[in-house]
């Protein structure tokens, strides 16, 4: 040390002959190539102790406590020693506190303003071994303001270099790492392209390729769970499990979006030929992405009409599950509101209870009608004073506040229950006769014990057909100047000439099931109804 | 050559000479292909049967199916009325809900009535009154149009 450093002592009543108690402390980051030489722990300590054994005649002593960080930033306060010194200083037991370099300390301005005013509140000076420091003159704390104005500034750099960095390999194609992608593997240590993981490419070219023939990436979500894939399964570094979940909507729209499996590497919103190979053709990457853009839904910014269900939230199936509300529009635009059960359901739709809707505006009505009824004079309880409605097949249950219960009573129905829960103390449950849902709906088919045919459609249309290519002439008789051009419809047109208890079989169907128009087509009709008859016996029914 | 008969003025003669029919059917089907001059064998054929000019039809086959029809109709009777009608009319043969067989009983509760129908040969009967279609008990049930197969449960409601 040729030059004595800037002290600040003496100023807070530190007597200069008494032993003073100095705390060394030491950091050093991870990024070596940051720091520039003489910069290890132990280096730093030493320059350090040589600096106090110097101040020896002021009556310095270091304390054989090491306060070292490796391996840690300087850019946040998160440091287990400086933590351990800022405790140590509270409790008095040092009184300077000595650096090599005033960021060791800290990088962050603000950062360093808070450590100075710890050391200031407990009377601990602070001194930089090669960096004349004295924060008791101005001048001192502008030149200490500026350094770490730069250590700020080299840090901001740094971040932003690698940020580069990171653009800059992307562009390469290179994989930075993130989440992987299904039917990818990580990479191999030193490689930086993705591995083809070709069972998992498997199953998202399927991914693919279902959502094009459905449409739908809802119904594609259902398919996918009943088949039971999920996503990428993968080990985090720290040995975590992560992955392996059902797909949701938002994860199967990312996945279908996904320019990855162009074989290119996406960097923000722009996308490089990547080094790794691509599992999806670009033709039907392509027509997923047009077919995505064709059902997003654009919303209007226009205020649009919302259909208010006062009972929202608080109406419950015959499951406990919560109702929604839905509605629609009928002919010339007239709302309908309901309020459906098991619409959220997604996964279990093959659940055996079925799709229950109520109509919100008979429910409403009943129950206010009711409400009114019961509480004549009380024109505040209305819809929003119930609690809770549990709607079932016969009956509807609402909760309403006690104090409610005395009003009420006298003017019950013999078929209006109402009783206390003591689950619940505050409210009593009201029982009421409504019939909305339409669970008893379902209709029920009983097959006859006579069975009758069963014309085939398209039979009976072939025959139309045949006999509307045939004209008449005056005495009523089949009569024909131009046969049809093509040879399907000239072969057609020898059904209009099939027997008349042919053709009568054919409308009433009364023929098996295998007899159809192909069949009957394969063949070639004969001129005599004899012969048809005997052709075709044995697919008729008598 | 015989006679020219008129078939369509004596059906009763016509049905006793059944076998001569026959024979001219047959003769028909033995006539060469219009590739050795056939078709104006049918057409002389045509001339001396029906004492008319047959029709500008280059189609052999179709001409020898006109006549055979012809006489065929003449010798064994033509279509029936309900299979005229059958012909001329447009749409399904038989009303949704009739396959299920006569006896049939379709059964929905509708806004807590019970309405159950009964198909039988003649239609569907609810309430001791037979009507063409499901569509039409649904719509005198219910004073709503409703698809009557959509109404009683036929069409799968499940997308």
């Amino acid at each position: 040390m040729e030059r004595p450093p800037f002290l600040w002592l003496a100023r807070r009543g530190v007597m200069s002959k008494s032993r003073l108690r100095c705390a060394i402390y030491t950091r050093k980051s991870t990024d070596e190539g940051l720091d520039q030489s003489f910069n290890s722990l132990d280096a730093q300590r030493e320059a350090c102790i040589a600096f106090i054994a110097s101040q020896k005649a002021e009556g310095w002593s270091a304390l054989a406590k090491g306060y070292d960080d490796g391996g840690y930033s300087g850019g946040n306060m998160e440091r287990p020693a400086l933590q351990h010194l800022l405790a140590d200083i509270a409790a008095g037991r040092v009184n300077i506190i000595v650096v090599y370099k005033i960021d060791r300390l800290t990088r962050s301005l603000m950062d360093f303003a808070r450590i100075v005013e710890i050391f200031d509140r407990h009377k601990v000076s602070f001194v930089s071994v090669t960096q004349a420091i004295n924060t008791t003159s101005s001048l001192g704390r502008l030149a200490q303001n500026e350094l770490h104005s730069f250590a700020q500034f080299e840090r901001e750099v740094t971040g932003e270099r690698i940020r580069d960095k990171i653009a800059a390999s992307k562009k390469k194609g290179m994989w930075m790492g993130g989440t992987l992608p299904l039917g990818y593997d990580a990479p191999d240590p030193g490689s930086r392209s993705l591995k083809v993981n070709q069972e998992e490419a498997d199953t998202v070219r399927h991914i693919f390729e279902t959502y094009l023939a459905l449409g739908s990436v809802h119904k594609l979500e259902s398919i996918l769970y009943k088949a039971r894939i999920r996503s990428k399964r993968y080990v985090t570094r720290a040995g975590k499990v992560r992955g392996d979940q059902v797909f949701s909507r938002g994860a199967l729209f990312h996945l279908l979006r996904n320019r990855t499996y162009l074989g290119e590497t996406v960097h923000k919103d722009k996308s490089y030929p990547g080094q790794h190979t691509a599992i999806i053709d670009p033709e039907l990457f392509d027509a997923v992405q047009q077919q995505l853009d064709r059902n997003s839904v654009r919303r209007r910014a226009t205020r649009q009409q919302v259909a208010r269900s006062p009972l929202a939230g608080r109406i419950f199936d015959l499951n406990g599950r919560s109702m929604t509300p839905t509605f629609s529009y009928g002919r010339h635009g007239k709302l309908y509101r309901y309020y459906l059960a098991n619409a959220l359901k997604h996964h279990d739709s093959d659940d055996a209870t079925p799709l229950m809707r109520v109509s919100a505006k008979k429910l409403e009505g009943a129950l206010s009608d009711t409400l009114r009824r019961l509480f004549p004079k009380r024109a505040d309880v209305g819809l929003s004073q119930i609690e809770r409605i549990d709607v079932l097949p016969d009956r509807v249950t609402l909760w309403l506040a006690l104090e409610l219960l005395d009003q009420m009573r006298a003017k019950l129905h013999p078929d209006e229950t109402v009783c206390e829960d003591a689950a619940h103390p505050k409210w009593v449950r009201l029982s009421l006769p409504i019939c909305v849902g339409s669970k008893g709906n379902a209709p029920l088919i009983i097959p006859g014990d006579t069975p009758v045919g069963r014309p085939d459609p398209v039979l009976v249309k072939a025959l139309r057909d045949a006999h509307a290519m045939l004209e008449r002439d005056c005495k009523g008789m089949p009569w024909c100047e131009t046969a049809p051009k093509d040879r399907y419809r000239r072969k057609l047109f020898a059904l209009a000439f099939l027997a008349p208890e042919l053709q009568k079989a054919i409308f009433e169907g009364r023929h098996i099931a295998i007899f159809s128009l192909a069949l009957l087509l394969s063949f070639e009709i004969p001129l005599s109804w004899a012969d048809q008859k005997q052709l075709l016996a044995q697919y008729l029914i008598e | 050559m015989r006679d020219v008969v008129d078939l369509r003025t004596l059906p009763s003669v016509v049905a006793e000479f059944g076998g001569l029919l026959c024979t001219d059917i047959r003769a028909l089907n033995k006539m060469p292909g219009p590739e050795r001059g056939g078709r104006d064998t049918v057409r002389v054929f045509w001339k001396d049967r029906f004492a008319t000019p047959p029709p500008k039809l280059r189609s052999t086959l179709l001409l020898q199916h006109l006549i055979a029809w012809r006489l065929q109709v003449a010798a064994y009777d033509g279509l029936d009325d309900t299979t005229r009608k059958a012909i001329r009319r447009r749409g399904a043969m038989m009303p949704e809900g009739r396959d299920l067989g006569i006896g049939a009983v379709l059964r929905r509760t509708w806004q807590g009535r019970t309405i159950e129908v009964i198909v039988e040969q003649d239609g569907f009967r609810w309430e001791d009154k037979t009507y063409p279609s499901l569509s039409a008990i649904a719509r005198t049930a219910t004073g709503t149009r409703w698809n009557g197969p959509r109404f009683f449960g036929l069409r799968d409601e499940a997308s």
